[in-house]
């Protein structure tokens, strides 16, 4: 048993390890499909000669081609990802400057997937058939479907152009954290709706599949209350996938977020991606995606880890393919 | 207005209030009337006068620095600022003193003379990475600063500059530095700015905003409030909603329809103006087929450019059919106003031996409202078969696209300018020098170029006009020139701003903004 | 196991269940815009009209003009058009090279099928949205460049799923008879493998075009999808996103039509999953 377990974390550890240096070589392949001078492509017309200079340094343009790459790579696990073009900073300085934007707005879209996804769910699945039941059934399907940025605009519409509710663009003066909480309101709503479908459906499949079991029967037939067997057995046990889903969901919503932040006029990573195709600023746009890609698997690999630990048997992999995107 | 609630017990009554506003409840003002938060549409890059990039950099600035003399509020009239007394001697003298006192911020000292001479000479000198500064020709008159005291001196010019007081002096290439935080600073002079105007930076936060606090130190009168917030927002329309939610107070509207639905909403109101900036398209003259004078006279015939004014400013502004606007001395009334012919374009692309038609790329800036105009373009061009692929660019990128030696791929390019108040602010960036600099057309005329030098160097005002229109002439002929409008500056406001905008449009004065 | 069905039972399954019947509707609407949008269309989708911009739905224009004055209803049926070449083109090639690739990593030595598996998880593990801007950026904004982006991302996912079901089959009676009587190589593939699998693909590449259209659209939407003028409903988002103070409706139309293809498209996948192999069933 423990054996096992320790081969699934280092499979996993290499994996991880895997997926990062085939992002980090992905991105340096990209380079080389680029024709003509690399350095004036890449970082577009707005360089400055430091950075020009920076920038030929870092990649060896005149070296074959394996030891490019190795420097490359040796540059990115060093921390060294690059100038940005237009200000000449570390581009690292400026993901890092943008990060606690995208993580908390995540997170916290998270934190509505799970705070209203989980107690839907468990409504359905208490009263299954029921009209609350079948309303949820519809709607939770409807929402996975729809795209999110969809779902902002529309909320931006409704909102801020119709009801002139909320103050909803930007991140509001600094400092100011209940101003900061409202305008995360619908940004993070309009993500978190589909999972908040998702995660209803979710829980209200496991629940009910945890409601069958001989052992919750056999309570049953020692009398204990509904809601004790509810609350107190079945809820643990049904949690599980719907846990193990989260690592996913917030890895998919790092990549969702862009549209939020580019919708609702907030700094964060997907901003500085978007901002810096529109700047032709290479270097930005090849950091921030591996600091994305980066994130990504390690919130997955800290779920599974987290998620082998409490029950080695299931693999955290099995829900994937119907997650919203 | 019954009730004035701050943003923060606004947060306090949570749904309610939010639910009062639904109903028709006075929409929540911002009670501290000590700030005012500014928009731009870009983010700031470099707070170097020399260096900036345009009047992003150059308000922000100008709120941190003094000049010599400045601008009266909204005017074109200047007083003195900096100086104590400031006067022309000759055509090619200027003397000035400074007032004893004005210190600069950060510990760097009171102003003398030394700071005048560094803050205007370094616009004429190459910096060690080789650049040099794309404003040197607002300073282009300048032969020297001479020290003549600790608080006086000699601004000596090779020759009259009639221009000299409006495009260098007064406005943002005469900010005046501190000499010692220069040669500190070095290389961080670009992000660091050390002034001794109303403001001084209190907070730069990349992307997100520049916090601008009044200067304690400054001498002049104080500004009437405490903070000024700039926050970089690009697109207009998005300005256009954080007004209404009164998340900013001020704002240019790249869209002007957007004043329409300003107008109407309660605590908001529209300032307009005449416009200044001038729009057109630019052919680039090296690159074939534009190389071709036909294919770029075809072109130009075959733009439809009342419909692409109608399509991206609802007809809200006039069209251009020049370089220079109607206030300007030497407009060219009897500019021709070319209107669309398909069959002659067609005809004209067929002499090139170019029947087939050809592709092309417009290139933008990243804007609803050019976007717009851009795909009418597409669309207008497309039916004398010739294919527009519509590059948009963000600001940081669209505004070095036509320099150095990659401006050699530049085809078409939508372009804008902010004028001012001197023609031959407006004629400089078309001579060969700016060719790979501001000159994306990368169109040369030796006639033009010794015009433009007689236009800048003579104080006669009829000899400037008579040069201005054969200038203007030259353009014409080489049909690299798209005239399109001179925009019209739209700006959006808190009832309870006043803004100082000068009568370019683009310039503001964040140190004499008041309350209405 | 052999899980060939008929056509028309499944589709009469699909049918039987209230929500594959609203699936199934919606699916057929929108590949008929997409197919007759150069018949049904009412203007052609880029003529634009200025003087005639921001028009509000009326008999004229069912659901008003953009911007330009184009007509918005034309342009959404056109719109259908991209979303299904786009969906189509990226599913058939992840599916046919996925369905390729799983086969080869089943029957490949133990060390190769790793690797294969390695290279599936890496490629499955990125964010396709964030690599599709990155690869963008480099290479430009273009249709073709989306296809192939976006199926490159979706291959492991039919890869993974064709590897599985070659394994579960691979010493089925049927298929050890036929090796028996000396049939091997790619009519073994083509003619008794693939047909034998194809059911769980067929199922996860129906569940995969809602996803594949709302890449596009975000894509188009995010301006490095398809090119102006061409008209795909991220686009017209975009574009009334853009104008959004003036005019809601391109906004309320291009959204309504895009939510409506996914959801048809996710409901009718999930009735032909329940309908040809239960057991792939995740969530109810």
């Amino acid at each position: 048993m423990r054996h096992a377990a320790l081969r699934y974390f280092t499979s996993r550890l290499i994996t991880t390890a895997l997926v990062i240096l085939g992002a980090m070589i992905l991105l340096f392949a990209l380079t080389l499909l680029v024709r003509g001078d690399p350095a004036s492509v890449l970082l577009g017309p707005q360089a400055t000669p430091e950075v020009i200079a920076d920038f030929q340094r870092r990649m060896g343009l005149d070296r074959p081609v394996y030891e490019r790459l190795g420097l490359f790579l040796w540059n990115m696990v060093q921390g060294d990802l690059g100038r940005d073009v237009v200000s000449g900073r570390p581009v690292l300085d400026r993901v890092i400057e943008v990060l606690p934007y995208t993580l908390t707005l995540t997170f916290v879209s998270i934190g509505f997937a799970v705070l209203l996804g989980i107690p839907l769910g468990c409504y359905a699945a208490t009263h299954p058939g029921s009209r609350g039941d079948q309303f949820l059934a519809i709607a939770s399907v409807s929402v996975v479907a729809i795209p999110n940025f969809v779902i902002a605009i529309y909320l931006l519409l409704i909102f801020s152009i119709w009801l002139n509710w909320l103050p909803v663009l930007g991140t509001g003066p600094s400092g100011d954290w209940g101003d900061a909480a409202l305008r995360l309101i619908l940004p993070s709503l309009s993500l978190a709706l589909s999972w908040i479908g998702y995660i209803a459906r979710l829980m209200r499949s496991s629940l009910l599949e945890v409601l069958s079991e001989p052992y919750i029967r056999t309570s049953r037939a020692y009398g204990l209350s509904e809601t004790k067997i509810v609350y107190k057995y079945a809820l643990r046990n049904a949690s599980i996938p719907t846990l193990a889903i989260l690592g996913l969901g917030v890895g998919r919503l790092l990549g969702g977020a862009i549209f939020a932040e580019i919708i609702f006029a907030r700094p964060g990573i997907g901003k500085l991606i978007y901002d810096a195709i529109g700047t032709r600023n290479y270097p930005v746009v090849q950091g921030s995606v591996l600091a994305v890609v980066v994130l990504f698997v390690l919130v997955n690999l800290a779920v599974d880890m987290a998620y082998g630990w409490i029950d080695p048997r299931i693999r955290a992999q099995s829900a994937r393919a119907a997650a919203p995107a | 207005m019954a009730a004035t609630l701050s943003r923060r017990s606004t947060l306090k009554l949570g749904a309610a209030a939010a639910g009062a506003a639904a109903l028709g409840f006075p929409n929540i003002v911002r009670a501290a009337r000590d700030r005012v938060v500014v928009r731009q549409d870009r983010d700031i890059q470099i707070l170097d006068p020399a260096f900036r990039i345009g009047a992003a950099e150059g308000n922000v600035i100008s709120a941190c620095c003094q000049r010599l003399a400045s601008f009266k509020t909204g005017s074109l009239h200047y007083a003195p600022d900096a100086a104590e007394t400031i006067k022309q001697v000759s055509d090619t003298l200027i003397e000035f003193t400074l007032k004893p006192g004005q210190m600069f911020s950060d510990g760097y000292g009171e102003m003398t003379a030394e700071d005048i001479k560094f803050s205007f000479e370094r616009f004429g000198i190459v910096q060690k990475d080789g650049k040099k500064s794309s404003y040197a020709s607002d300073w282009g008159a300048l032969k020297e600063v001479e020290i003549t005291g600790k608080y006086s001196g000699k601004i000596h010019l090779k020759n009259a500059a009639p221009a000299i007081w409006r495009t260098a002096i007064c406005d943002t290439s005469g900010n005046i530095l501190s000499k010692k935080a220069g040669e500190a600073l070095g290389e961080k002079i670009t992000s660091q700015l050390v002034g001794s105007g109303p403001y001084r930076i209190a907070k730069w936060e990349p992307n997100r905003q520049l916090v601008l606090a009044a200067n304690p130190d400054y001498k002049g009168p104080k500004p009437v409030f405490r903070e000024v917030i700039v926050r970089p927002i690009q697109e207009s329309k998005t300005a256009e909603i954080a007004l209404r939610a009164r998340e900013i107070d001020f704002t240019r509207f790249e869209d002007p329809v957007a004043g329409d639905t300003i107008a109407k909403e309660a605590g908001l109101k529209v300032v307009k103006m005449p416009g200044m900036r001038y729009l057109w398209i630019g052919l680039n003259v090296e690159k074939a087929p534009l190389d071709n004078l036909k294919v770029r006279q075809a072109i130009r015939l075959g733009v439809d450019v009342d419909e692409a004014l109608t399509a991206a400013f609802g007809g809200k502004v006039e069209r251009a059919n020049a370089m220079l606007q109607s206030s300007l001395l030497g407009y060219w009334k009897d500019a021709p106003v070319r209107k669309r012919d398909v069959a002659g374009a067609k005809k004209l692309l067929a002499e090139a031996g170019l029947a087939g038609g050809f592709k092309t790329r417009l290139t933008v800036l990243n804007q609803a409202a050019y976007k717009t105009m851009a795909q009418v373009v597409q669309s207008n061009l497309a039916e004398i078969g010739v294919t527009v692929e519509i590059e948009a660019l963000d600001g940081g990128s669209y505004w070095s696209v036509g320099k150095g030696d990659v401006g050699k791929n530049l085809d078409m390019s939508l372009q804008l300018f902010s004028a001012k108040m001197d023609p031959s602010f407006t004629s400089q960036w078309f001579v060969s020098e700016q060719v790979g600099v501001w000159n994306w057309q990368r169109w040369t005329n030796p006639e033009y170029d010794k015009l433009h030098v007689l236009a800048a160097s003579t104080n006669d005002e009829a000899e400037r006009g008579k040069a201005m229109i054969r200038m203007q002439q030259l353009m014409d002929d080489s049909a690299a020139f798209i005239w399109l409008t001179y925009d019209s500056a739209v700006f959006g406001a808190a009832a309870w701003v006043k803004p100082a905008i000068l009568p370019n449009g683009t310039d503001w004065q964040f140190g004499l903004f008041g309350e209405a | 196991m052999n899980i060939r069905r008929p056509a028309s039972s499944v589709f009469a399954q699909v049918w039987a269940r209230g929500a594959g019947r609203v699936g199934l509707v919606l699916v057929l609407l929108i590949v008929a815009m997409a197919l007759f949008a150069p018949w049904i269309a009412p203007y052609a989708p880029n003529k634009i009209n200025v003087a005639n911009r921001f028009a509000d739905p009326s008999g004229a224009f069912f659901m008003g003009t953009d911007h330009l004055g184009r007509d918005l209803f034309s342009r959404v049926l056109f719109g259908a058009q991209i979303a299904i070449v786009v969906a189509f083109a990226v599913i058939s090639i992840s599916l046919i090279s996925g369905t390729l690739l799983g086969i080869a990593a089943a029957y490949a030595p133990a060390r190769v099928e790793r690797f294969f598996l390695i290279v599936f998880d890496v490629i499955a593990s990125f964010p396709s949205l964030v690599l599709a801007l990155a690869m963008v950026a480099i290479l430009g904004p273009s249709l073709a460049n989306v296809i192939a982006i976006v199926a490159i991302t979706f291959i492991p996912h039919f890869g993974r799923v064709a590897r599985a079901q070659v394994l579960a089959l691979r010493n089925a009676p049927f298929l050890e008879a036929s090796r028996a009587i000396g049939v091997s190589g790619p009519r073994l593939v083509f003619v008794h493998i693939i047909p034998n699998i194809s059911g769980p693909l067929i199922v996860l590449a129906s569940m995969d075009v809602p996803v594949v259209i709302t890449i596009e659209a975000g894509l188009s939407f995010l301006g490095v999808g398809v090119r102006p003028p061409l008209a795909s409903w991220g686009t017209l988002l975009y574009d009334g996103y853009s104008y959004l103070t003036q005019s809601f409706w391109p906004v309320l139309f291009a959204g309504l039509v895009l939510s409506l293809a996914t959801l048809g498209f996710t409901l009718f996948g999930e009735a032909l999953r329940d309908a040809i192999d239960p057991k792939l069933r995740r969530i109810p």
